[in-house]
C-alpha cells in the first residue's frame, strides 16, 4: 500500500505559490521560499521512492505516477537551486518570475497526482498524465527551470541509459517496419 | 509559388532520436541513414522558421508523441528494465520533440473538411489496392515473358525474361509494398489533413505543399540507389490531391536556402 499524499504539500504549494507572486509584486526576494521548497522536495522525493520500488511490479499508470513525481522533483529542485543562487547573488526577481511561470502547471501535476491516489488508474489516466508532464516540461524549459540531459545523467548509469536509448530507439524502427514498411531501397 | 513543408510524422520521431542519440554520444543511431535523412529537413526548416515553410496538423503531432510514449511502455515491459532509465529516456525525447515542433507551425482543420476528404482519401487507396492486388508473382512472370518474347531472340528468351521479371519488379514494388502493407486509419487521416490543409492554402495563394515521410508504402516513392524510382502511390496521390509526397532528405534539396524564399 502506498503513503498517502503528505496532506499539506498541496497546502505548502500554495503558500509558496502566494510567496511567489508577492515576490514578483514587490520586486524581492523572500528567503523563506527556499525552506519550503526543501520540505516540498523532501516529500516529492519520498513519493518518488515508494512509487520508484512499485515500478517494479508494473501495474498500469506505476510508471506514470513514478514518471510525474520524479519529474515534480526535477523541477522544484531546480526551482530551489535557482532561489539559492538568486539570494547569493542579490538577483532581481527574474527567478520568482519564472518560477510564477511554471508554478499553475506545477501545481496541477501534483494535484492529479493527489487526486490518483489510492484509485485504480486507467490508459486515459495514465495518457492524461503524461500530457500533463510534457505540458510542465515545455513550460519549465522556456523558463529555464529544467535540468539538462547530463544533469539528470549524474543520478544514474551513462552506459545503462544508452543501451536502453538504442533499446528503445530500435523499439520504434521495428514497430514501422511492422506496420508501415519504411524503409528506402 | 509558395512552397509548404507537411512533415509526417516518421520524420518528427527519427529527428529527436537522432539529436538525443548525439546528446547520449551513441555511435550505433548516429551513423544509421534513416536518421540523418530526417535531420537534413528538420534542420533545413529550423532555418526557414522565420518563412513558416514547415508545417504539421494535430494528428500528426499526437501520432508523434503517442509514438515516444509507446515505445517507452515497450522497454518497461522487457524484464530488469529500469523506471530511472526509461523515465530520463522519455523525457528527453519528448522534450527534443516538442523543440522540433516549435519551429514548424501547427496548422489547424476544418473537421467538415477533413471529413470529406477523408473519404476521397480512402477511395483512391481502395482504387490502388485494387490494382496492386493485380501485381503478383505469377502476373510480373507473365508479362516478363511476353516482354521477352517481343523483344529478344528465341536463344536468349529466357534470360531476357529473368532481366525483364526483376525489372518489373522494382518497378511495381511499391504497388506490392502497399498490398502487403495496407494503410491504416491514421495515414488517411494524415493525408485528408495534408489535404485539407492544401485546398486552403491554395485560397491565400498558389501554394506547392510537399510531404515529408520515409513511408514508402503509403507516402513517398522507394528511391533505388541507381537512381531509379517506384512511385505508383506518390504519384496517384499527386494526380488526385497535387501533393507531393517525397523522403525528408530529397525535399530539403529542393527547398530555396533560408532568406532565398519570399512569402507570397
Amino acid at each position: 500500500m502506498v503513503a498517502r499524499v503528505p496532506s499539506d504539500l498541496l497546502s505548502e504549494l500554495a503558500h509558496i505559490g502566494s510567496a511567489i507572486s508577492g515576490m514578483v509584486e514587490y520586486g524581492k526576494i523572500d528567503a523563506l521560499v527556499t525552506d519550503r521548497l526543501s520540505r516540498v522536495v523532501e516529500s516529492i522525493e519520498k513519493k518518488e521512492e515508494e512509487w520508484r520500488n512499485r515500478a517494479s511490479a508494473m501495474p498500469e499508470g506505476t510508471f506514470a505516477a513514478y514518471h510525474a513525481w520524479r519529474n515534480l522533483r526535477l523541477v522544484a529542485c531546480k526551482m530551489q537551486n535557482r532561489f539559492l543562487k538568486a539570494l547569493g547573488k542579490h538577483e532581481n526577481p527574474t527567478t520568482a518570475v519564472d518560477s510564477l511561470k511554471v508554478f499553475p502547471a506545477f501545481f496541477e501535476v501534483c494535484a492529479g497526482l493527489c487526486e490518483m491516489e489510492g484509485r485504480k488508474w486507467s490508459g486515459e489516466d495514465e495518457l492524461a498524465m503524461l500530457s500533463r508532464i510534457t505540458d510542465l516540461r515545455n513550460i519549465a524549459y522556456h523558463a529555464n527551470m529544467l535540468p539538462s540531459l547530463d544533469e539528470e545523467l549524474r543520478e544514474v548509469s551513462r552506459r545503462e541509459v544508452l543501451s536502453e536509448f538504442e533499446r528503445f530507439a530500435a523499439g520504434i524502427r521495428v514497430d514501422q517496419h511492422a506496420s508501415k514498411s519504411r524503409g528506402r531501397n | 509559388m509558395r512552397v509548404k513543408v507537411a512533415v509526417e510524422t516518421s520524420v518528427l520521431i527519427a529527428s529527436s532520436l537522432y539529436i538525443v542519440s548525439k546528446e547520449l554520444r551513441s555511435t550505433k543511431i548516429a551513423k544509421d541513414p534513416h536518421y540523418d535523412r530526417a535531420i537534413k529537413l528538420t534542420l533545413k526548416l529550423r532555418r526557414s522558421v522565420r518563412q513558416r515553410v514547415g508545417v504539421y496538423t494535430g494528428r500528426i503531432a499526437r501520432q508523434a508523441r503517442n509514438t515516444v510514449r509507446d515505445a517507452a511502455r515497450r522497454c518497461l515491459d522487457r524484464e530488469g528494465c529500469k523506471p530511472q532509465n526509461v523515465s530520463i529516456i522519455l523525457n528527453h525525447c519528448s522534450d527534443r520533440l516538442e523543440r522540433i515542433l516549435e519551429t514548424l507551425v501547427l496548422e489547424p482543420i476544418e473537421q467538415s473538411d477533413k471529413d470529406r476528404l477523408f473519404t476521397q482519401v480512402i477511395q483512391m487507396y481502395t482504387l490502388l489496392l485494387q490494382r496492386s492486388s493485380l501485381v503478383t508473382d505469377q502476373t510480373i512472370r507473365s508479362l516478363a515473358q511476353a516482354k521477352a518474347n517481343q523483344t529478344a531472340s528465341p536463344h536468349f528468351r529466357r534470360i531476357q525474361a529473368d532481366i525483364q521479371q526483376r525489372q518489373i519488379g522494382r518497378d511495381l514494388r511499391q504497388l506490392y509494398n502497399l498490398k502487403a502493407n495496407p494503410p491504416e486509419t491514421s495515414d488517411y487521416e494524415i493525408l485528408a489533413e495534408v489535404v485539407a490543409l492544401r485546398e486552403s492554402y491554395v485560397t491565400e495563394a498558389p501554394t506547392q505543399l510537399l510531404l515529408a515521410s520515409t513511408d514508402s508504402s503509403h507516402f513517398s516513392p522507394i528511391r533505388y540507389a541507381d537512381g531509379t524510382v517506384s512511385d505508383q502511390v506518390t504519384k496517384q496521390i499527386e494526380e488526385t490531391f497535387h501533393i507531393k509526397c517525397d523522403w525528408p532528405d530529397t525535399i530539403a534539396d529542393m527547398l530555396p536556402e533560408p532568406g532565398d524564399q519570399t512569402e507570397s
